[in-house]
């Protein structure tokens, strides 16, 4: 199946990967706290908030084509965009994630078809 | 791409005599490979940067002190021929001199001479075949 945010094909012109990054209990020295190196030990202060990253290609056959693509993901990682429901390529679904930013890998490669690789990254704030 | 014995071979005007064979490599220098979750095979192939590498033989029967050298910028154009003015060739490219080499034996000299075509735009061929 294709994967989707918010219903909509971001991704799906090119081939992507889905990651999910660091889970667990979030533990923060002590000395950053207080900005004191002397201090000793940690302390728990909740769970790390969810990340995933889609990382892959958008893949075009024109520059402009190429160009809208790129829009429609950046449209949704501007401020104050609504959150949606990710889904990967087998239905995996986290709800109510914001596209937090997206980082472009490199310039636009032309070959065969024009492409450019992205991560975009996901995760709920707040 | 390869031709055999050319019936002649110029670089910027200059014939270059006793040339035995030419080849046309074309390699990758960008190569993309994309995979998506859906199983082991990338699902996407592209080249994005090509080199047109040409290899021009000669076979040195004498004394020689005009050889190009790297980074000379030319045109190079060889005939290639079937014996014959039926099928005869004209293949043409602009393109520089990365390398020239000599090699001796017991049977004499050759020397390899390697240039890299380029292309103006960079979005047409440069290597233009065309029938005489």
């Amino acid at each position: 199946m294709a994967s989707t945010f918010k219903g909509l094909n971001l991704f799906t012109s090119g081939p992507h990967r889905f990651e999910v990054h660091r889970q667990g209990r979030r533990v923060v020295p002590l000395s950053a706290i207080a900005n004191d190196p002397s201090i000793a030990g940690t302390i728990e202060t909740g769970d790390h908030e969810l990340r995933v990253s889609v990382h892959g290609r958008l893949v075009a056959e024109s520059e402009s084509a190429l160009d809208a693509l790129r829009e429609a993901i950046t449209d949704q990682a501007a401020y104050q965009v609504p959150a949606g429901d990710l889904i990967d390529h087998h239905g995996r679904t986290w709800q109510d994630v914001k596209l937090l930013h997206v980082e472009w890998d490199g310039g636009i490669d032309r070959g065969r078809a024009l492409s450019v690789g992205y991560r975009a990254e996901f995760g709920i704030t707040g | 791409m390869i031709v055999l014995r050319p019936d002649r071979v110029e670089f910027e005007y200059q014939v270059w005599e006793g040339v035995v064979r030419v080849a046309i490599d074309r390699v990758s220098t960008r190569t993309l490979e994309g995979h998506d979750e859906l199983g082991p095979f990338a699902s996407f192939v592209d080249v994005a940067r090509q080199r047109v590498l040409i290899r021009v033989t000669q076979e040195i029967d004498a004394d020689n002190l005009e050889a190009p050298a790297p980074g000379d910028l030319g045109q190079l154009e060889l005939i290639a021929g079937s014996g014959s003015d039926a099928q005869r060739r004209r293949v043409r490219c602009e393109c520089v001199v990365e390398s020239v080499q000599n090699k001796f034996s017991d049977y004499g000299a050759t020397r390899s001479i390697v240039l890299i075509a380029q292309s103006e735009a960079g979005n047409v061929d440069p290597v233009e075949i065309s029938l005489l």
